[in-house]
């Protein structure tokens, strides 16, 4: 590792994106664009959280690099691999362990701590996109503080399926002011963002933008004060390697048959650690 | 001698401690001194050429620039304010951006006395769990300033305190401030 080039980005690409860092912190939910930098990976596979990651890490960093839960996903691995080859950092399967972690599409099923970061890899972080596609009016309606267009398509969705079809990217008011794109964890994951102890940051590399929810913020799902906001339902489902319940579970479907496992795989082998001690 | 290698170490862990700082409002955070200067430090951390400042603290200026390529300039203008005190008059005049662009403000860095000398607050709002009792090294008709500042979120402006013992705690525009 040449210690000149540590983080792999230059001093004045880090001061940047740390600019950007402190604004969309002090904005919780607002979208900061910034000058999304070349990585040696493609745009939309990371390169906004990677880039977050690189100007925020510091040698005494323990990093997770989690995809989907997993820790051993291709695109986690090769992210992980890339970061500690740049920066000389530890790196641990453990949620516990990690000061900083970047994830995609996940948040850790085991409580984060008020000494951990979270970056999320973010594909669309403009929430309004589906409802308005120009960007300029996207602005202005955050400006004005005017979701009316989602509201209204969170109403449609009501009045003919009972509930709003959105899977995953649903939409989060933070602070009671900016709705914001929580990126696609699923809905599983959006209570889990409130009132969270842990730094959120979220960075997009190919849209270049950037954004965060500071720890112990008020995050809710844009819903109607009367309907119940529902995540998916693993009742009666428990996980076929550790025998978790009441967690996050992939399915994974042979033939006619479905079997269920924790998405979090730290998780999974720290249950699994703990059924055979026992 | 400070070499360059110094200097990014140094703005890696001093940004570290500010972006804990700012996530945790009214939490006080230890930073290491550029040129024995917290001040200066600060200012190396966050100057780039891209960049305006303004400045009315001790330091070696014109050698910050040539350093960081960031151009000095108005207050109404800057994007960061370096002061040896707390200046009412400054802060109202710095730039708080509009609805559209509220990045578009100024970040002020103030060096103060200790923490433990100001004023007794009450500090509630996004990265304090609840609410948060603690001593701002300022004074209360500072404080009642930033609030008037401030008082249009999303525009406003976000507040490093550095004591003279280089710790720092900061103030972002979400914050809410009642004297105790």
């Amino acid at each position: 590792m040449n210690s000149s080039t540590f983080a792999f980005l230059d001093e004045d690409a880090k001061k940047e994106i740390r600019r950007s860092l402190l604004k969309a912190v002090a904005i919780p939910g607002y979208i900061v664009p910034f000058a999304s930098r070349e990585m040696p990976v493609a745009r939309g596979w990371g390169t906004g959280g990677l880039q977050i990651t690189l100007s925020i890490i510091v040698e005494s960093d323990t990093l997770k690099v989690i995809d989907q839960g997993c820790d051993g996903s291709v695109n986690a691995v090769n992210i992980r691999d890339f970061i500690t080859s740049v920066t000389g950092v530890e790196s641990s399967n453990e949620t516990s362990a990690a000061t900083l972690i970047q994830t995609r599409h996940r948040i850790p099923e085991e409580k984060l701590k008020d000494n951990q970061i979270l970056v999320y890899q973010v594909p669309y972080p403009e929430v309004l996109t589906t409802v308005e596609p120009d960007t300029a009016k996207q602005k202005q309606m955050h400006g004005d503080g005017d979701y009316s267009k989602l509201w209204v398509l969170l109403y449609e969705d009501t009045s003919q399926y009972g509930d709003s079809r959105i899977s995953n990217r649903y939409p989060v008011l933070v602070n009671k002011h900016y709705v914001m794109d929580p990126s696609p964890i699923p809905k599983y994951d959006i209570p889990v963002m409130n009132n969270n102890s842990a730094l959120q940051l979220f960075g997009a590399g190919r849209e270049k933008r950037i954004y965060a929810i500071p720890p112990y913020t008020d995050v809710r799902p844009l819903k109607f004060d009367d309907r119940e906001f529902k995540v998916e339902n693993f009742s009666g489902i428990a996980c076929e390697r550790c025998g978790a319940t009441d967690v996050f579970f992939d399915e994974v479907r042979r033939g006619n048959k479905s079997s269920f496992f924790c998405s979090d795989t730290a998780f999974c082998d720290a249950q699994l650690e703990k059924n055979n001690a026992a | 001698m400070t070499t360059s290698i110094d200097i990014e170490l140094l703005n890696r862990e001093n940004f570290r401690n500010c972006l804990e700082a700012i996530s945790r409002p009214g939490t006080i955070h230890q930073i290491q001194t550029f040129l024995d200067s917290g001040i200066m430090a600060m200012a190396v951390m966050l100057l780039y050429s891209e960049v305006n400042f303004y400045q009315e603290a001790t330091g070696d200026w014109k050698m910050m620039k040539a350093l960081t390529g960031a151009c000095e300039g108005k207050v109404s203008k800057a994007d960061y304010i370096f002061l040896d005190a707390p200046h009412s008059d400054i802060l109202m005049e710095s730039k708080c951006g509009d609805q559209q662009n509220p990045e578009f403000s100024a970040t002020l860095i103030c060096a103060c006395e200790h923490v433990t000398t100001g004023t007794t607050v009450v500090l509630n709002g996004p990265g304090i769990n609840g609410y948060k009792e603690t001593t701002l090294p300022v004074s209360g008709t500072f404080l009642q300033k930033i609030q008037e500042k401030n008082r249009h979120f999303p525009l406003g402006v976000d507040i490093f305190f550095l004591t003279t013992d280089n710790r720092i705690c900061a103030l972002p525009r979400t914050t809410k401030v009642e004297q105790v």
